[in-house]
This record gives structure tokens, sequence and C-alpha cells, in this order.
């Protein structure tokens, strides 16, 4: 009785590595619409979170704290298992889920808490006296915001939603518990289909590395871009 | 131009403004003056809405202005120029755009005119070669002398200015006050919160001492340095002559 032998030739081929790199690229996708829908929904819970209205700032904060004070895990899978069955027990009829909808869906609910977090902070970290400026020539609460505040604050916000963009993409590998095809989960199978999980999963390493390191370099080229006028 | 009767505001315990009964006359330069915490940036700040006050009327032109009702915000806001202590500008904006975008959100004018007022203006405060430049480039002196042609820009027909140069650097303070002293010579309406004595005296048609809230003595420069009548204003007068 011999042991299995170990060839790394034989998982190295570009069929294997050019179905990671699809994976990759859901991944990526699936990161991109999420940070898309958390900014929306960040964007929102935001304004509800600045609101002068008690019972609003109430709810945002009550949705920041559940999506916070949960793990992502959970709410993928209440998103996938538990709805389904809120769903029936309510309308009667069963509901068909798609895991890409559910995933997606799910993450983007999950980001935007983290989204609203630093929206409200960047908002609120400029200077008051910005917005006494805009009232005292005789700018609306709305051009103040869109005119004064918000281009200052978006320079602000650029650094940790790229940091959060990246989080998404490491984090779309839970997605793979649902099902769904994404990198490292295409990592898991070329493991399980050749015994050996060293291989795929450190090229799936080196693929969400090339992805987060080049939208790190890229975040930085923006930045420099959009702080334009901070250089003294 | 702009009366309060018996203007009061609370922060907290502190009485920031008590009673206070303040007058600016059409094309009059009023000097406030007083110790850190009189009342005094509260007062200028009042009078333009940026605090609501607790209790008491500001008049504008005999109209009883409620700052908590937008129409009547906006009717002192577009006819009224504010000049901070810390410049406010918009530090995203290049400092035509600075002056422009108020210009233009307010409706005055086509951007060609707007352009040419902001140049004319910026001319006026000896900045038009910073035209393009953003205001992180440029010195103190630089950004008030800006500040103050932006607050030009919707044709003010009065100037509330909340100690314009005490921010400054003592070299800068000189050329800010020039262009104060240029508008004030121009017979612009101003009400100025400030330390600089020696300002007051010269261009200060009234100057108002403030004390714990309260206006305690007013006169023409000429009185109110000669020939002051109250204990507090020659104790504050002594401290601050040498």
């Amino acid at each position: 009785m011999g042991y299995h032998r170990v060839n790394v030739a034989s998982i190295l081929t570009l069929e294997n590595i050019s179905y990671l790199g699809y994976g990759a690229i859901i991944s990526l996708l699936i990161a991109l619409v999420a940070v898309a829908g958390g900014i929306l929904i960040g964007t929102l819970i935001a304004i509800l979170k600045l609101s002068k209205n008690k019972v609003l700032r109430i709810i945002a904060n009550i949705y920041i704290e559940i999506v916070r004070g949960t793990p992502m895990l959970l709410q993928i899978l209440f998103f996938y298992l538990g709805i389904p069955v809120l769903y029936q027990l309510i309308v009667g009829s069963p509901l068909r889920v798609n895991i890409y909808v559910c995933g997606i869906l799910a993450m983007a609910l999950n980001s935007g808490a983290y989204c609203a977090e630093l929206i409200r902070s960047a908002i609120e970290g400029i200077d008051k006296g910005q917005r006494e400026a805009g009232i005292t020539l005789n700018l609306s609460e709305a051009t103040i915001m869109r005119k004064i505040i918000l281009p200052q604050a978006i320079r602000r916000i650029v650094p940790p939603l790229v940091s959060e963009f990246i989080t998404l993409i490491k984090d779309s590998s839970l997605l793979g518990t649902i099902g769904v095809m994404e990198l490292l989960n295409r990592a898991k199978i070329i493991g399980a289909n050749n015994y050996n999980y060293l291989v795929p999963l450190v090229i799936a390493s080196i693929f969400y590395l090339v992805m987060t390191i080049c939208i790190s370099y890229l975040a930085k080229n923006l930045e420099r871009r959009l702080a334009v006028y901070d250089q003294n | 131009m702009i009366k309060t009767e018996a203007i009061c505001k609370h922060f907290g315990a502190l009485k920031a403004l008590d009673n206070v009964d303040f007058i600016l006359n059409d094309n009059e330069v009023v000097c406030i003056v007083g110790p850190s915490g009189s009342g005094k940036s509260t007062l200028c700040r009042a009078l333009n809405g940026l605090e609501i006050i607790d209790s008491g009327k500001i008049y504008y032109d005999d109209k009883a202005i409620d700052f908590r009702s937008k129409e009547d915000a906006k009717a002192v806001h577009s006819t009224t120029g504010f000049v901070f202590q810390h410049f406010n500008l918009f530090p995203h904006l290049s400092v035509l755009d600075n002056l422009l975008m108020p210009y233009l959100e307010n409706n005055k004018g086509s951007k060609e005119d707007g352009i040419k007022l902001a140049k004319e203006l910026l001319q006026r405060v000896g900045v038009l070669d910073k035209s393009d430049n953003y205001p992180n480039k440029l010195s103190g002196g630089q950004k008030q002398r800006i500040a103050i042609a932006r607050s030009l820009m919707l044709r003010p027909k009065v100037l509330l200015m909340d100690e314009p140069t005490s921010a400054l650097d003592p070299e800068m303070v000189k050329e800010v006050l020039d262009v104060m002293k240029d508008l004030a010579q121009s017979g612009m309406t101003m009400c100025i919160v400030t330390h600089e004595m020696n300002f007051a005296k010269n261009i200060a048609d009234r100057i108002v001492f403030m004390d714990e809230g309260k206006i305690v003595e007013e006169a023409d420069p000429e009185t109110f340095f000669n020939y002051p009548k109250t204990d507090r204003l020659k104790t504050f007068l002594s401290k601050m002559l040498y």
C-alpha cells in the first residue's frame, strides 16, 4: 500500500487555472455589485442617522447594530435558508431563491451598515464653518450638501471605502457555503478532485492578492487626483 | 438697517447675550469690542442667524426677522455679507470658484457677469493673481481678503465681520485692515467685532463695548477712548492700551 503520489504538474493545467480565474472574476463582480449596493444603502442609512428626527435615527442605529453585531455568514444563511421559510409562513406558497441574488443582497445589506458609518463620519468630519459659510452666502441646505459638504466628504470616504471593497472581495468566499461558484469554492473543488488542496489554495491566494493589490494601487492614484486642492 | 430689542442667548448656564439692544444705522461702521467671552461674537452671529436667539427681537429695515423661518433667513442672507475669523473658504474650489459658486447658485446673473464681478472684487482686495489657486496654497491674509471678496459677491447692503483679523499672523493684519478700511470709506454699512483698538479708533463711527453679555457703553471713538464713563470700560482700556 503506497501513498497517493502528489503531482503538481497535473493540477497546474490551463484548464484548472482558467477555472479559478473565472472564479476570481465572479468574486470580483459579486464584491463590486455588493459594494455598489452597500454605498447606496449606506447613503440612505447615513441620511437617516444625520436627520433631526429621532425615530429615523433610532431605526438607522438598530439596523447598524444588528448588521455589525452578527456574523456575515449568518446573514447570508438567513437570506438563503431563513427568508424562504418566512415567506412560506406568511404567503403560503414556497419561494424559490437564487443563490446569487440572495448572496449579493445579504452582502450589500451588510456592507450598507459599514458604509453608513463611513459616510456619516466623513460628513460630520467637515468643519462646521463650511456649512456656516454656505448659510451666510444664502445657499439652501441641499446646495450646501451638494456643493460644499459632499465634494469634501467624498475624498475622505474613498480610502475607507476601498478597504471595504477589498473586505468584500475576501468575504465573497463566504458565498461558497450556499453554493456560489466563486474563487475559493472552485479551489476546494479542484483540491477535492485531485486529492491535493495545496496547489489550488495557493493559486487562489495569488488571485486574491492580485485583485486586492491592484485595487489598492488604483485607489492611491484616485486619492492623489482627488487631493489636488490639498497640496501645499 | 439692523436693530435688536432685548435679545438673549444662553449656552447652558452661560448668558452669552443678556438683553442686548443694538442698532446699526445705514452707512454706519460700528466696531464691537470687549474681553473674550463678553458675547460680542455671539451678537454678531445672532444678527445673521448663525446663533438662534432665545428671546428678544431682531429687525432688518424695521421688519422683524425670525431666523427659524426659511424665508426670513433667506431675506437676510441674500442682502448681508458675513466674514469669519477662520475665513471658511471652500478648500475644494479654486479662489475664483469660491466667489462664483454662491453667485451662480443665487441666480445673480450669467457666468460671464459672475466672473467679471469676481475678478473686479479680487482686484479690489489685491489677490487677482491668485484666482486659479486653491485656498490651501495661500497665506492667512490672502485667504481673509478672498473671504471678504466672496462676501461681497451677492452685493450685500451690510457686512458683518466676526474678528476678521484674530486668526492672522501679525504681519498679515494690516493688509486685511486696509481692505476693511477701503470698504468702510466706500460707504458700506459694517458691524465689526474686533480687538484692533487703533483700527476701531480710526474707522468706526461708533464703538460698542460689551462685557458679560451686555452692552456696557457705546460712543464715538473720540469720546470712547478719551472720556470713558464706566469703570469697566476704563479698566478694559487700561489693559488694552499702553
